[in-house]
């Protein structure tokens, strides 16, 4: 009927935990006034926490609870815990805290050497001739604002010891970093920990680590007061004080060849890291990786910082962020093409290399003349070429608002990177297990929560086991047993568990009219820790593999309010061995609302380090009857599955922007678009 | 304020403030298939059965469900109209996380025991009320279109 979800479990005995939180962006803390506390009520502070202060995502620490110094409003600097919610809301309101403020941190063009959290420069035959030197460059900046995340049920984790083992519940795309979290931070003996993981949903942005933190919270009150302990964010504390993603800010230089191929290209990215950012590695590797496209770029230098603000902690969104460099990429060429008057196609072409170069070589990843198949497919379908030349027209000769519709069209190229960069850094080892009973039921064993996931294992279960879905269940190794150290994706549960659940059912299949049942035969996949990724010089292979992927958007701006009405997208993408074809369509449809909310959608505003409430629910996913139509089609082959969960949140933002970018003649250096650019940029234009 | 209700065929009399929204009230007496999500009736997430139409728990203060028969996705998961419509949704690959469900599930047991004709712009009116995070609006057509045919086998 409905699964589980960490707000319907309620454990015999329970008390509540809630957190007092920061009210100033950036300060020492003097004192910490409280006030006579009831019996059975309890506040806790980072010196009672029985273990580490810490929470550790990729080498990168965070504070479990705010010690000395405050990062941003909202922090958590104590846990108040008790039997009565409002009882709790009462002390909360009496704890006075004195604060000794000091400058807040902001996201600027120019920072200081101090506010740099991360970075990374690299450089690809950086010695440039002279003649490089003398060229023109086309310079484009880009800005992507922040945005929160979708997701069904606020942040929250149950915490309660039984005989002797300290179990979580808590919805979390990587449970193992949940265990180790809680073993570090609450003393516990790791074998003793026991995640309960509960329903994640299909929209699992977000929830990478900071589950983990809340979890942390509840298992600190519940070691302390040796009751379970629930905590719940309320929808507002979710929104106001949780990880957001993050802003980050693009500026590209390109100079051409004399033949109007790419001779050099300069990248500077900016990120706003906010307080903390634990996965910033993973996100800022990842954003330069793709900010190259699949274009050949003989002389190439990216510079990029995350850079330390006093705001919340900023974050990933769905991909780690790929879809953001391919929105300041394609909007650079797009405006490089313009201003040349070249051929959006021809020049795209003739700039894209499907062989080893000099650039950052994701192309040895595909087959050879997939882009251009890709691309010849989509442009057919949507007769890109016809609706381009007419629009271009049309937008070219308007000198007056009235003078036809206001159309464009426009094309976008980016792909999906598979699995971690990091993922080859570590000993992995992902299992799958299939046992067919007696009454040829099957159960599958193996370690991931996502739904989308579930759907795909039994489709492929139920084919190559010729039996009914109903008789296929899934269960969890025991979390003692838990063998996959990193968080879950569906791109990787695609390219590493489904070729081992596919192994297992079909050896199951050989056996089962010859061997007794039950039969359970077991595949494992383990990582080594050699590599073929080199972080230093960005050379190797960082993905599992990569799905390449074309958008192509026909955008219409309404000429009374100019909003962006979107008509249809087009996409066209490889995917490698097609696992479950229907799933696949359902998989892309899903992220079309997602991906356009993202241009469209209002964009977070901050006051004094503070977001600003702009609804009761803040999530502004597009209407159902807004929706433009979609087609999806898919270029399959026999290479292992690709993932496809987050390519449309790649490929659609660019080409929706560069869309518009036809009609308002102006090339959009920010999204989220606000229909007052628009106003503005068509009203300049006539 | 006592409030006297029928929950999923079972006479309740709560005391609740009356300011209190039914989705608190229900999940209160642990009906935790409705969720609390957005309180202003637009993602559907909250959905119950108020006298056999679709109606969002969290606009009702808990003084307008006084003596209404109410049936809430818990009760509604053993019949075999469920069963109709998640066999439909199975078959068009619609997807369940599960927070939204009530409301899926809800509205299609309403559209399909009507006689409007399933389209995309029905599906579209119909579901305005849904806030589905993961599901498309093609497959929901055709999990409705599905779920009517399911049904009309079953009763014919």
């Amino acid at each position: 009927m409905t699964s589980k979800l960490v707000s319907d479990i309620d454990i015999q005995n329970q008390i509540y935990g809630s957190l007092l939180r920061s009210t100033v962006q950036h300060a020492y803390i003097k004192a910490i006034q409280i006030p006579p506390i009831p019996k059975n009520y309890f506040f806790f502070t980072a010196k009672d926490i029985p273990g580490q202060n810490e929470l550790i995502v990729m080498d990168f620490p965070i504070p479990i609870l705010a010690d000395e110094f405050v990062q941003y409003i909202g922090e958590p600097i104590g846990i108040i815990v008790g039997p009565d919610v409002h009882i709790i809301q009462d002390i909360k309101s009496k704890i006075t805290i004195e604060y000794e403020e000091k400058e807040s941190l902001e996201f600027a063009e120019k920072f200081s050497a101090s506010q740099i959290y991360f970075k990374k420069i690299i450089h690809k035959n950086s010695e440039e001739n002279e003649q490089q030197k003398k060229s023109m460059f086309y310079e484009t900046s880009h800005s992507l604002g922040a945005q929160d995340y979708y997701y069904a049920e606020p942040l929250g984790a149950i915490a309660t010891i039984v005989k002797n083992n300290l179990e979580i519940y808590t919805a979390s795309q990587w449970p193992f970093h949940v265990k180790i979290t809680i073993a570090n931070v609450a003393n516990w003996d790791m074998h003793s920990i026991k995640i309960n993981a509960t329903d994640i949903g299909e929209s699992i942005d977000g929830k990478i680590w900071y589950p983990s933190l809340v979890a942390s919270y509840a298992a600190i009150a519940s070691v302390l007061t040796k009751k379970p302990v629930k905590i719940i964010f309320t929808r507002q504390e979710n929104f106001l004080y949780t990880n957001k993603i993050a802003p980050i800010q693009f500026r590209y230089r390109t100079a051409l060849n004399p033949d109007n191929s790419i001779s050099t290209m300069h990248i500077r990215i900016l990120i706003n890291s906010g307080a903390y950012s634990p996965c910033i590695q993973e996100i800022l590797e990842r954003i330069m990786i793709s900010s190259t496209g699949f274009y050949a770029i003989p002389f190439l230098k990216i510079e990029a910082y995350a850079i330390k603000t006093n705001y919340p902690p900023f974050d990933s969104q769905i991909g780690f962020n790929e879809g953001t460099s391919f929105f300041a990429l394609e909007n650079h060429i797009t405006e490089l093409i313009n201003q040349n008057n070249f051929d959006p196609i021809e020049w795209r072409l003739q700039n894209i290399k499907e062989h080893k170069h000099q650039n950052i070589n994701v192309q040895e990843e595909i087959e050879s003349g997939i882009i251009q198949e890709l691309l010849t497919q989509a442009l057919k379908k949507s007769d890109f070429n016809r609706k381009y030349s007419a629009y271009k027209l049309l937008s070219k000769t308007r000198r007056n608002i009235k003078d036809g519709p206001l159309k464009g069209v426009a094309v976008s190229i980016g792909y999906q990177g598979n699995g971690f960069i990091q993922r080859a850094h570590s000993k992995n080892k992902y299992v799958v297990e299939v046992t067919m009973d007696i009454q040829s039921r099957v159960t599958i064993k193996t370690e991931f929560q996502s739904k989308q996931s579930t759907l795909i294992f039994k489709e492929i279960a139920a084919t190559i086991l010729e039996i009914d879905k109903q008789h296929i269940s899934f269960t969890s190794f025991d979390s003692s047993e838990i063998t996959r150290p990193e968080a879950e994706t569906l791109s990787t549960n695609l390219a590493i568990l489904a070729p081992l659940l596919e192994k297992c059912c079909t050896a199951i299949q050989k056996m089962r009219f010859r061997e007794a049942l039950p039969i359970t035969v077991k595949k494992e996949y383990k990582t080594t820790k050699k590599t073929s990724w080199d972080e230093q010089d960005f050379e190797g292979k960082p993905f599992i593999n990569i799905s390449p992927a074309i958008c192509i958007t026909e955008v219409e701006v309404n000429p009374i309010n100019y909003e962006p009405l979107i008509k249809t997208i087009w996409i066209n993408c490889s995917t490698g061995k097609p696992y479950v074809p229907q799933r696949m369509n359902a998989s892309i449809m899903k992220q079309v609302p997602i991906a356009i909310s993202r241009v469209l959608n209002r964009p977070l505003k901050h006051k004094k380090g503070k977001l600003v409430i702009q609804n009761s629910s803040h999530f502004n996913i597009l209407h159902p009857k807004s929706l433009p139509k979609v087609l999806i089609d898919f270029v399959s082959n026999n290479d292992s599955a690709r993932g496809i969960d987050t390519i449309g949140i790649n490929v659609i933002p660019a080409s929706i922007t560069n869309a518009i970018s036809m009609i308002t003649h102006k090339q959009n250096s920010t999204i989220p678009i606000e229909s007052k650019n628009i106003y503005e940029d068509i009203n300049e234009q006539i | 304020m006592i409030v006297s209700l029928t929950v999923n065929n079972t006479e309740i009399h709560i005391d609740a403030n009356p300011n209190e929204r039914l989705v608190t009230v229900l999940r209160r007496l642990g009906f935790m298939g409705v969720k609390e999500a957005c309180f202003s009736g637009v993602c559907g997430s909250c959905m119950i059965l108020i006298n056999e139409k679709p109606v969002p728990s969290c606009v009702i203060p808990i003084f307008q469900a006084r003596n209404k028969h109410i049936i809430t996705i818990e009760s509604f998961s053993k019949t075999k109209e469920y069963d109709d419509i998640i066999k439909g949704f199975e078959i068009a690959g619609v997807s369940m996380c599960d927070f939204c469900n009530a409301g899926k599930i809800f509205v299609t047991h309403a559209l399909i025991n009507s006689d409007k004709k399933i389209t995309l712009e029905t599906i579209q009116d119909e579901f305005s009320g849904n806030l589905c995070r993961c599901t498309s609006y093609e497959d929901l057509l055709k999990g409705v279109k599905e779920a009517r045919l399911i049904r009309k086998r079953r009763i014919t």
